[in-house]
């Protein structure tokens, strides 16, 4: 059964509507004293002055004044409207005990908030009631279906990693770190549902459109890391919150009471036509709303006195031009979006240096360059306005390798700073590019195109063109700067980077204003509007040349063997690669001192070692052959396999005979030294080995599988790609771990240990 | 004028690039008018013809006895190259190859010593049919991971037969990230094969030089904890700065131990006071100033055959494609002096050097990975003194109170010292782990007077406010030889990290 009732409340607060707001506002006086006078703008004192007006008008929007004063000034037209978050589903997102909570003590939850406390000074029992029955309201039923349920099957370990990478970090507060000044998140599991604070997380704005907290354009994986990383804490509500809606109209008086509908959306319009409350520009500047502890019954922000006098600042009738938002309003406003919190403008200095670590990169060489994000002093003059907005908008992405993520700011506000950038960036004494109507007598795509590439400045040395790896290091895609990049700025950085990225490496390519290089339209001028003219016709031209075509690196043995070292899979970084013109190939590891790698076919490509900055491992061309056994190096004497396990094998070195074919020599034990030399044949390899006979006749295992077949007294299949023929020394067979293992011990002959033995095909 | 603009347009005119260039498009280059075009240049920038077939990516040059030199190129191979005094019929042979990237060469005994990856090697030609058929491991056991960026640089054989190798730290993991024994430090050999390590610290140290005092010198490159390209002096016990390199101090073999944290928000002056063992480098390159990556250190040694700066050192510079020059004093035992400007306008990036038997500088270049100035990717050039006397400053000593420079050749009489003939100002730098560093803490210093000498060939500057550790870079302006020529290089930065208390003996 439902029950109706009127809230039961003090007196001054019967929904009367408006009355307890009129409190302080009535004496509608401006307070002159209390605000300061305006410095003559030539004045040092001039600037910050400026900055306050600036920061004054952003709170005032942002904390909605005119959703109930009337008379919003024109200036706020400039600033994009700021909404209180929509409320439609809150009852799929939220849960209900902390809605409770919050509408108790909104800024006890979350300090900072700009949602006014409206139920202080109310005692507990009453206070209980009004909230009981505004999320009663909040949760009545409603037609709008509910999102999907998600699967939190997040990895909150991983979340954390993203919370650090994609750059929530510069906001917000660690879970476990209690002792930053940073937005703390450590309520967001007592406030949301998984899977409300899912959908949150993959689109903020749907229910905060002009809220502080971009759009991330989170993955499913990346949310539901997040949404577990968050949902890991343990805070729960205390309040004790009956499931009952039964006091749904109750809610919905004390919602209109209230005038929660000045600011927040339902699905119905609870919006008051004309509030009963001052003029904005009437309001007296030191009470009510503004007062230090507003009465019972009057919106309290909880401003710090700070906030306070900058709204006065802006709402004295002593202050100048309430026309425009003043210049430093754009840094006031960065700072209100924690923009600064990655980049750098003007007064704004950016992540400090705690924050830095945070920042981090995929290519590594790019370091500061790749990791940390762009400063944004002139970035009006630098971007194209359409570049600017989708840049904002989080819609092009151009430095891949950089680990945080620029995200969405919405439309609004990408509109506002976008504008602002370009209007005070301008500089009037940018000289345009002459490229207007006259290109064939400015830049030419060819040379463009020839100063690109590896006879001209080599920008494809370290920057990539259009998906293209560059030859070195990999910077930004040179495809960007079409796109993104205004032609008299690109013109100018040319001429000098480190005027407009202190510290950079990239090279000034005209020194002083001279080409560095002859040719190519001769002049700087030319040269640099070639390359914009290539940029900018890169869908149809040919790659620069080292780019276009790359050399053949792949090694052919022909007369000789070719001996190759590298990092090698299974060789491991000491590998030294053998190639035989009989089309078998052999790897050593000369920090193991150890046969590795067989294989059969083409031998290797020199690119990885030749030729890409970042070395990876280089992998046989042929079919790889199960031939040597993972020995780790180790010799026996009789029975004792431990022997060589007190030594460290050590490389001495290797020598070319006559036909080119390495012998290695190494050294195990204390003393001895070991020769050990392969080469090729048609069906397969030889290994001889031998050692001063004075020293220990070592054991060696040369094969190790779970069978064998003796095919003869010296010829064994091992496998089916696979015979062993002993030619020197005498093989043994022994059982470990059950596998059937193939010893070998040496022959004394010439002052020598030796030993040898072909591995080859079976048929062969 | 810019003089080895001039001196690359001598050899376009010979004809070398006449095919790549014609000269009717000379006019368009601006600052090279007509009488930049002379034939009384100091030096001579020549560029070797190289086989088509050879990709000349040098990272290395030793002299050999017979005046031949021998080259070691990127991709693993050593060439010989004789005939080094005539670069257009040089002629080119293989000797070695399957080395991976060895990054230095030299000949010592019968020899060549290159630094590869992963070991030192020796090799040799045991059967004289001029091919090598020996690469003996002299040492090797320093950490690999696999990482790209951990170069092994030398070696640099000092007087006593020691060999020395700089090795990088890596940036990012390798394959086998925890083999990381001695990245960034400076290690060497001793004639008997053992090797330890002896100072650390480095970030990229690409080159080494031999001072004719004895001492092994190196410079690294801008990055993390380098605010701009040092030239290091390599002693045991000693820090350069970058702090990669301190995980390997609990290692018992460590020259030197820091165990607490590094201080944060302090200048590399303030790191020399409070950090024990980090040392300042005896000279800073001041970025873009002097160059943005300087590699090889070579020591005068030709006796006058290079000039007048005998005793004096060049460094090769990277990115900017130059040579610079360096003139090192010790004030109260410790190194520190001036760098210069000395030729620019190279074809590619300079990573080594070496004199030719006629005492003519071999440059090596090679730009792979990281760009260059220039108009090739590899190659390599020669320049020689031609004979006259370039107008230079010879060289600057800290006194007491300003500084003594002195210049190549008398001052004119209308060299506009009457008014301060320089501008002077300070800085340092930040010690941090971001990526280089702006100059910081900057004054511009009051020159009281500037008194010339009766041979009018030395100024001595009395400078008000002088500061140890900073960097002071002058730019004289106005002055004349007595010849009437501009000076060739009017910008000098001179790294104070000395103020001497008595005069200076040069």
């Amino acid at each position: 059964m439902k029950r109706s009732r009127r809230p039961n409340a003090p007196d001054h607060l019967t929904p009367l509507t408006g009355r307890f707001w009129l409190i302080g506002c009535l004496l509608a006086n401006h307070i002159f004293g209390a605000t300061p006078s305006p410095p003559p703008s030539n004045e040092p004192g001039a600037a910050s002055f400026h900055s306050e007006v600036a920061k004054g008008w952003i709170l005032i929007n942002e904390l909605g004044c005119y959703q109930c004063h009337q008379g919003k000034p024109l200036i706020l037209n400039e600033l994009p409207a700021f909404n209180a978050p929509r409320l439609e589903r809150a009852r799929f997102r939220l849960k209900r005990a902390y809605i409770n909570e919050w509408l108790e003590h909104p800024h006890a939850e979350q300090p900072g908030t700009r949602m006014p406390s409206l139920l202080h000074g109310i005692p507990a029992p009453q206070l209980s009631e009004i909230t009981q029955a505004l999320t009663d309201f909040l949760w009545q039923p409603t037609h709008l279906h509910r999102e999907q349920e998600t699967d939190p099957a997040g990895n909150a370990i991983e979340g954390k990693e993203h919370f650090k990478s994609l750059g929530c970090v510069a906001c917000h507060a660690l879970l476990d770190d209690t002792e930053s000044d940073k937005h703390s998140l450590r309520h967001v599991n007592k406030k949301y549902v998984t899977s409300g604070l899912f959908s949150f997380l993959r689109n903020p704005q749907e229910t905060r459109p002009s809220f502080r907290m971009p759009n991330f354009h989170l993955s499913t994986k990346e949310a539901l890391d997040l949404t577990s990383y968050l949902m890991t804490n343990t805070l729960r509500s205390q309040s004790l919150l009956s499931d009952s809606s039964d006091s749904i109209e109750s809610g919905r008086q004390w919602f209109q009471q209230l005038q929660c509908g000045q600011c927040h959306t339902l699905e119905e319009n609870m919006k008051v036509a004309v509030p009963n409350q001052s003029n904005l520009s009437e309001c007296r500047l030191d009470s009510g709303c503004l007062a230090e502890a507003p009465q019972s019954g009057v919106p309290w922000y909880a401003l710090n006195p700070g906030q306070r006098q900058q709204i006065r600042t802006a709402l004295s009738p002593l202050t100048p031009s309430k026309n425009s938002i003043p210049t430093l309003g754009v840094e006031a406003y960065m700072e209100t979006l924690r923009c600064d919190a990655c980049h750098a403008r003007g007064t704004l200095v950016g992540p400090d240096e705690a924050q830095r670590d945070y920042f981090t990169t995929t290519g590594d060489d790019l370091e500061d360059e790749g990791r940390f994000p762009p400063h944004l002093n002139g970035v009006g003059r630098k971007m194209k306005l359409e570049a600017l907005l989708k840049t904002i908008q989080g819609s092009l992405p151009a430095r891949p390798y950089m680990n945080t993520r620029m995200p969405d700011f919405g439309e609004t506000h990408a509109h506002f700073l976008a504008n602002s950038f370009a209007r005070i960036d301008a500089d009037p004494r940018e000289q345009s590019t002459p490229r207007n109507g006259q290109e064939n007598q400015v830049g030419r795509n060819m040379w463009g195109r020839a100063l690109a590439g590896i006879n001209g400045l080599g920008c494809i040395q370290c920057h990539p063109l259009n998906g293209n790896r560059s030859l070195g290091i990999q910077a930004m895609d040179l495809k960007h700067a079409a796109e993104r990049l205004r032609a008299p700025w690109f013109r100018d950085y040319l001429l000098d980077p480190s005027a407009f990225r202190p510290g950079t490496r990239m090279p000034a390519f005209w020194p002083n204003g001279n080409p560095s290089i002859n040719g190519h339209g001769g002049s700087a001028e030319r040269q640099i509007d070639s390359i914009w003219a290539y940029l900018n016709e890169l869908d149809q031209s040919r790659l620069p040349e080292g780019m276009e075509q790359k050399d053949d690196f792949k090694l052919i043995p022909q007369d000789k063997p070719i001996v190759f070292r590298t990092f090698m899979q299974q060789a491991g970084l000491h590998a030294i690669a053998v190639g035989f013109p009989e089309s078998f190939h052999v790897a050593f590891d000369a920090k193991k001192c150890q046969w590795s790698l067989a294989w059969k076919g083409d031998f290797l490509s020199a690119e990885s070692t030749w030729d890409d900055r970042f070395t990876p491992l280089a992998s046989p061309l042929g079919r790889k052959r199960a031939w040597f056994p993972d020995t780790k190096g180790v010799w026996a004497v009789g029975d004792n396999n431990d022997f060589m396990l007190k030594h460290q094998n050590l490389f001495r070195g290797y020598q070319l005979d006559a036909e080119g074919i390495p012998t290695f020599i190494y050294q195990v034990g204390k003393s001895i030294t070991i020769q050990d030399r392969i080469h090729a044949e048609q069906h397969g390899i030889t290994r001889q080995l031998q050692w001063p006979s004075d020293e220990a006749g070592l054991e060696l295992l040369i094969s190790s599988n779970s069978s064998y077949e003796e095919l003869t007294d010296e010829r064994f299949r091992i496998t089916d790609s696979l015979d062993i023929e002993i030619i020197q020394g005498i093989p043994e067979w022994r059982t470990n771990s059950n596998q059937s293992e193939l010893w070998l011990k040496p022959v004394q002959e010439d002052g020598f240990h030796r030993m040898g033995y072909r591995m080859k095909e079976p048929g062969s | 004028m810019n003089r080895t603009i001039a001196m690359r347009l001598i050899q376009w005119q010979a004809g070398l690039f006449a095919g790549v260039m014609t000269l009717l498009s000379l006019p368009t280059i601006p600052n090279v008018q007509g009488d930049a075009i002379s034939n009384d240049s100091p030096y001579t920038l020549e560029t070797f013809t190289i086989p088509e077939s050879l990709k000349l990516e040098v990272s290395g040059l030793a002299l050999l006895p017979d005046g031949s030199m021998a080259i070691a190129i990127r991709k693993g191979e050593i060439w010989i190259a004789s005939q080094t005094n005539d670069p257009t019929s040089t002629r080119y042979r293989k000797y070695a190859s399957g080395l991976h990237e060895p990054l230095g060469l030299a000949y010592r005994d019968g020899a060549l010593y290159t630094v590869q990856r992963t070991e030192l090697t020796r090799i040799r030609d045991t059967d004289e049919d001029g091919f090598a058929d020996e690469y003996w491991t002299i040492a090797k056991g320093w950490g690999v991971t696999g990482n790209y960026h951990e170069y092994a640089y030398g070696p640099q054989f000092d007087d006593q037969g020691n060999a020395w190798i700089t090795l990088n730290i890596g940036i990012g993991k390798g394959p086998v990230p925890e083999d990381t024994a001695w990245r960034g430090w400076s290690i060497k050999v001793t004639p008997d094969g053992s090797w330890q390590p002896v100072s650390g610290g480095f970030r990229s140290p690409s080159g080494m030089g031999l001072h004719p005092d004895g001492g092994i010198f190196a410079t690294d490159q801008q990055g993390n904890w380098f605010p701009t390209c040092p030239l290091l002096h390599v002693q045991s016990g000693v820090f350069h700065g970058h702090a990669d390199a301190l995980e390997h101090c609990r290692r018992p073999e460590a020259t030197f131990n820091i165990e607490k944290n590094l201080p944060k928000n302090i200048t590399v002056v303030e790191a020399a006071q409070q950090i024990p063992a980090y040392q300042l480098p005896p000279v800073w390159f001041p970025y873009r100033t002097m160059g943005m990556s300087a590699t090889d250190v070579l020591w005068d040694t030709t006796d006058g055959k290079f000039g007048p700066f005998a005793g004096q050192a060049f460094v090769g510079e990277f990115t900017m494609s130059m040579i610079l020059r360096v003139y090192l004093e010790k004030v109260e035992d410790v190194y520190q002096g001036a760098c210069f400007r000395f030729a620019e306008g190279l074809q590619c990036g300079a990573l080594r050097l070496a004199w030719d038997a006629q005492g003519g500088l071999i440059i090596g270049e090679t730009n792979r990975g990281w760009n260059s100035l220039g108009h090739r990717s590899f190659g390599m050039e020669r320049l020689s003194w031609a004979g006259s006397t370039p107008f230079e400053i010879h060289r600057i000593n800290a006194q007491p109170g300003g500084f003594k420079v002195t210049f190549t050749k008398p001052l004119g009489p209308d060299s506009g010292i009457t008014h301060s003939p320089v501008h002077m100002r300070s800085y340092t730098y930040h010690y941090h782990s971001s990526y280089g560093s702006e100059e910081i803490d900057q004054q511009t210093l009051n020159i009281r007077s500037s008194l010339l000498s009766k041979d009018r060939r030395v100024m001595n500057l009395d400078v008000d406010g002088l500061r140890e550790g900073y960097v002071h870079e002058m730019t004289f302006k106005g002055l004349r030889s007595s010849d009437d020529e501009p000076l060739d290089h009017a910008v000098v930065c001179y790294t104070l990290n000395r103020i001497p208390r008595s005069a200076q003996k040069e």
